[in-house]
């Protein structure tokens, strides 16, 4: 069962727990640049920061800053990554267009149709980001190695979205915090 | 009262999508106005290091520890012919050692007999690595201690064995490091024995690539690429890697001698860069208007 099917919540009443997956965004910007041995890891572009927010893209809970904070986070990776500024900003905010297009659609779907929606989605952001660096001078990018981290990125999907899910299910149905009483 | 409900629902979702539409077409504009090396966007990346930095110091401190201990368990097994190996190699190098004392001596008489000005010295310090920025389209690391530690935008950075990047800008507690394999990465080289000269360029790849090599030059397989100096920043005679010759057609490639992923500690190599000639036009006008 989706653990997001839960069309009736509304934003106030989550507290502040809605902040969560910001923070596993900012979490996994941050440890982006982790030294690590292979060389193959370095080749490979995991979009692990692209699950929370294909989570608050179709999370039930509506903050009209959602966007704003996405492409602040897309900003901050830039400067970060050393990607060309607005690279990222770009990605995350197209990702989350995507994602919140499929918002309807999601709110009934089971797991593995949130899984297939978000396989789709992220081809479609890794597809935009290759063509970008065809365009661009300064960057070379595997075809085949981006969409390997694309298919990738997806099979870690579960490990990040159902404890996510989970723990907002939680909060949503705590009575208190409904404010079924 | 359902009505209304919905179409305040609707309403929001209208506007998410429009704020989310907008940003798309900000991070856009930004794309392709910006020039990745605006000095405007480099010294805010700087900036954001010497803020961030703490934050990715502390949220790798626990991930490398991690490594270190697992890279020390997988050790063990292999003490007994790894300290064969270090005996063999410490034989190997107290004869070079000698062979060296002996070019030495032999170098200062050539120098004295060609009356040559004297090289600049240099001096190596330890920094240590807090990011490592490898991705497909980006080689860089970031390291703890910049301007503080006296690092400066341009000097040369070493890993255990030999030249690894530069430093392309450092900010007060942070310097960023551009790797060889960085598709943006050029630098002067010479092979030694075949003694061409030519300039290493990154590809994104483990082995950056020799660009501009004369079309008549002879190199050799295994041939040692060292820095040749040029441009004034980087001393001359640090040691690169191998060269390896591919299928004819292909540039040759470089074998680096240091592996560039997961580096825990850098060397700067500090040293004193040799002043640019002045321009030509501008000192015929200065001379001009002395007279």
């Amino acid at each position: 069962m989706n653990p997001l099917r839960r069309p009736d919540v509304r934003a106030a009443d989550g507290g502040s727990l809605w902040l969560v997956p910001y923070f596993v965004l900012a979490g996994f910007i941050f440890l982006d640049g982790l030294p690590v041995d292979a060389q193959w890891v370095s080749q490979i572009e995991l979009g692990l920061f692209l699950v929370p927010i294909f989570f608050i893209a179709i999370s039930p809970s509506e903050h009209d800053f959602a966007p704003l904070g996405i492409i602040a986070f897309g900003l901050l990776k830039d400067v970060l990554s050393e990607a060309p500024l607005g690279y990222w900003a770009f990605l995350f905010s197209f990702f989350y267009l995507l994602a919140m297009g499929q918002k309807g659609v999601l709110q009934e779907a089971r797991v593995s149709g949130v899984w297939g929606n978000f396989l789709v989605v992220i081809l479609i952001t890794y597809f935009a980001g290759y063509l970008i660096a065809l365009l661009r001078e300064d960057m070379a990018i595997d075809f085949w190695l981006y969409l390997f981290s694309a298919f990738l990125t997806a099979l870690c999907f579960p490990l990040l979205y159902l404890p996510l899910g989970w723990m907002e299910n939680q909060t949503f149905s705590d009575p208190l915090r409904r404010g079924d009483d | 009262m359902a009505k209304f409900g919905a179409s305040i629902s609707e309403t929001r979702f209208v506007s998410a999508t429009g704020i989310a539409s907008v940003c798309v077409l900000v991070g856009a504009i930004l794309l392709f106005l910006l020039p990745r090396d605006d000095p405007r966007v480099m010294q805010l990346r700087q900036t954001a290091f010497d803020i961030f930095l703490p934050a990715i110091d502390a949220l790798g401190r626990p991930f490398i520890a991690l490594r270190d201990t697992g890279t020390q368990v997988s050790q063990l097994g292999g003490l007994r012919a790894e300290n064969d190996r270090l005996l063999a190699e410490n034989e190997a190098l107290r004869l070079t050692i000698n062979q060296m004392t002996q070019s030495q001596f032999l170098m200062q008489q050539y120098r004295a007999l060609l009356d040559l000005p004297p090289e600049p010295g240099i001096e190596l310090f330890p920094v240590r690595v807090v990011a490592d920025l490898s991705s497909p389209f980006v080689k860089t690391l970031v390291t703890k201690g910049g301007k503080n530690s006296g690092i400066e935008t341009g000097l040369a950075v070493i890993g255990t064995n030999g030249l690894i990047g530069r430093v392309i800008s450092s900010g007060v507690q942070s310097a960023r490091i551009l790797l060889l394999t960085d598709f943006n990465s050029n630098i002067p080289v010479v092979a030694l024995a075949s003694d061409v000269q030519a300039i290493l360029s990154g590809r994104n790849n483990a082995m950056p690539e020799l660009q501009f090599v004369p079309r008549k030059a002879k190199l050799k397989e295994g041939d040692l690429i060292v820095t040749s100096g040029r441009g004034g920043r980087i001393p001359i005679g640090l040691p690169i890697g191998l060269l390896r010759l591919g299928a004819e057609g292909e540039p040759p490639k470089v074998e680096l001698l240091d592996d560039v992923q997961g580096l825990i500690h850098v060397r700067v190599v500090k040293s004193v860069a040799v002043e640019t000639p002045p321009d030509i036009e501008t000192s015929s006008v200065s001379r001009k208007a002395k007279r």
